[in-house]
């Protein structure tokens, strides 16, 4: 699973890196995070509010920052 | 040369101490918690569904224009929400609107313009926004208006969502505080209504907010605190001994009188010299205190958030070189007409 957050490194992205390195350990799954900061790779993607979560190209969340659970359940799709 | 910088040192602790001041405290804490609302609790969906080429020409540019008040403050939430709503379509006039808007309207700017500089040029800057903005969009949406018709398919209803009505209380009493924290009421008055309005807040809170609202409310306040807050104050500290460094005539001779030539080399100096969000206050007031006419500070304050390389060069990914070129230009004009406009009207006082 290939995690990918965009966002230009505000606070918001920050904290949504550090919610999802935290998931992964917790549930010990095996993922690759890529932090996305040039503007012009995060508009490569249909996103209009940052920080994005896009797993394995697919944009699961923007504009805010989930809960654990949430982010739990995402996650699980995927594995 | 100790005591030279001695001096200096203590030129930035006096800046910190006069901006740390009881008034100026009580106004801007209750826009961070304003601000915390505002980018917690209302969905920004609601302001990209009335951006697009079909809707009423009036309802959406007064969307673009007002948003720039409900979105907050970072600047890293403009420029994506304008890629993303031109990518699906919104009209370029309203979205330019909303680009120019947004970063000046932002409630923490406006307070921070309010408490730090004077609450005419606070509103001023409000104002002339606003009015820029719409004028700058809709100059743009006639010259480019060719290019308008090759846009895909209008895409902009995202997942519809309302902004329930206690939310809407909730901030309209957030608002209140502030605005009578700021008000010249005599004392005893203030903190009656305050504690009054304090108390609902509480109220609301616990018992009308989901608790998830209210937390998100708290976290979103913090992440703006934390982000602005150590800058601010770095800000007004290093501010502080520019004021002592930068010499007074330097100043009054490029920038003191209100003429055509002011007013753009404040334009110009907002463009090409960076300073991070809400950053370009303290240092206004600097300039302020070294002489620098009200005009040109008001065009200062405009240009600045307006424009800064980057994202000028970002913008251009998202447009084209040649729609920036324009923007760019119609910006600066745009800032040294209403900087002109500003600095002469506060000459005719009428009050």
């Amino acid at each position: 699973m290939i995690i990918k957050v965009l966002g230009p490194g505000c606070i918001r992205c920050k904290t949504l890196k550090k919610l999802v390195k935290e998931v992964l350990e917790e549930k010990k799954i095996e993922a690759e995070i890529i932090e996305v900061k040039d503007f012009a790779e995060i508009l490569k993607y249909p996103i209009i509010f940052t920080p994005g979560l896009v797993i394995n190209e697919e944009i699961k969340i923007q504009g805010k920052i989930p809960s654990k659970n949430e982010l739990i359940k995402i996650f699980e799709e995927y594995c | 040369m100790q005591n030279y910088i001695l001096i200096l040192l203590e030129a930035g602790f006096e800046s910190l101490r006069e901006y740390i001041s009881a008034h100026v405290l009580f106004c801007l804490v209750p826009a961070f918690f304003i601000a915390g609302a505002l980018s917690g609790l209302i969905p920004k969906e609601i302001i990209v569904k009335y951006l697009g080429r079909r809707t009423n020409k009036i309802i959406s540019y007064t969307v673009a224009s007002i948003s720039g008040l409900l979105i907050a403050v970072c600047s890293c939430t403009i420029l994506p929400l304008f890629a993303g709503i031109r990518k699906r379509g919104a009209g370029l006039g309203p979205a330019i609107t909303f680009l120019f808007v947004g970063p000046s309207i932002n409630i923490l700017a406006i307070t921070l313009t309010g408490t730090m500089i004077g609450w005419d040029i606070a509103i001023s800057r409000l104002i002339l926004s606003i009015i820029f903005g719409v004028i700058i969009g809709l100059i743009m949406a006639f010259f480019f208006r060719k290019g308008e018709e090759q846009l895909g398919e209008e895409n902009l209803n995202l997942k519809s969502k309302n902004l329930p009505p206690r939310i809407l209380t909730f901030i309209i009493t957030l608002v209140l505080i502030l605005l009578v924290g700021t008000a010249k009421f005599p004392a005893q008055l203030k903190y009656i209504l305050i504690s009054i309005l304090t108390f609902t807040l509480i109220m609301i809170v616990i018992f009308i907010l989901k608790r998830e609202e209210a937390i998100t409310w708290l976290k979103e306040t913090y992440f703006f605190t934390k982000s602005i807050i150590p800058l601010l104050l770095i800000g007004v500290f290093l501010s502080g001994i520019a004021t002592k460094i930068i010499p007074k005539e330097l100043v009054s001779n490029l920038a003191g009188k209100n003429n055509l030539l002011s007013n753009f080399g404040g334009v110009l100096f907002g463009i090409f010299v960076y300073f991070p969000t809400l950053i370009e206050v303290p240092v206004a007031q600097t300039f302020l205190k070294l002489g620098m006419a009200k005009g040109p500070l008001l065009a200062y304050l405009l240009a600045d958030p307006e424009l800064s390389i980057q994202s000028i060069l970002v913008t251009s990914k998202i447009i084209g070189k040649k729609k920036v070129a324009i923007y760019v230009i119609l910006v600066a004009i745009a800032c040294t007409i209403a900087g002109l406009s500003y600095g002469f009207f506060t000459t005719i006082k009428f009050f």
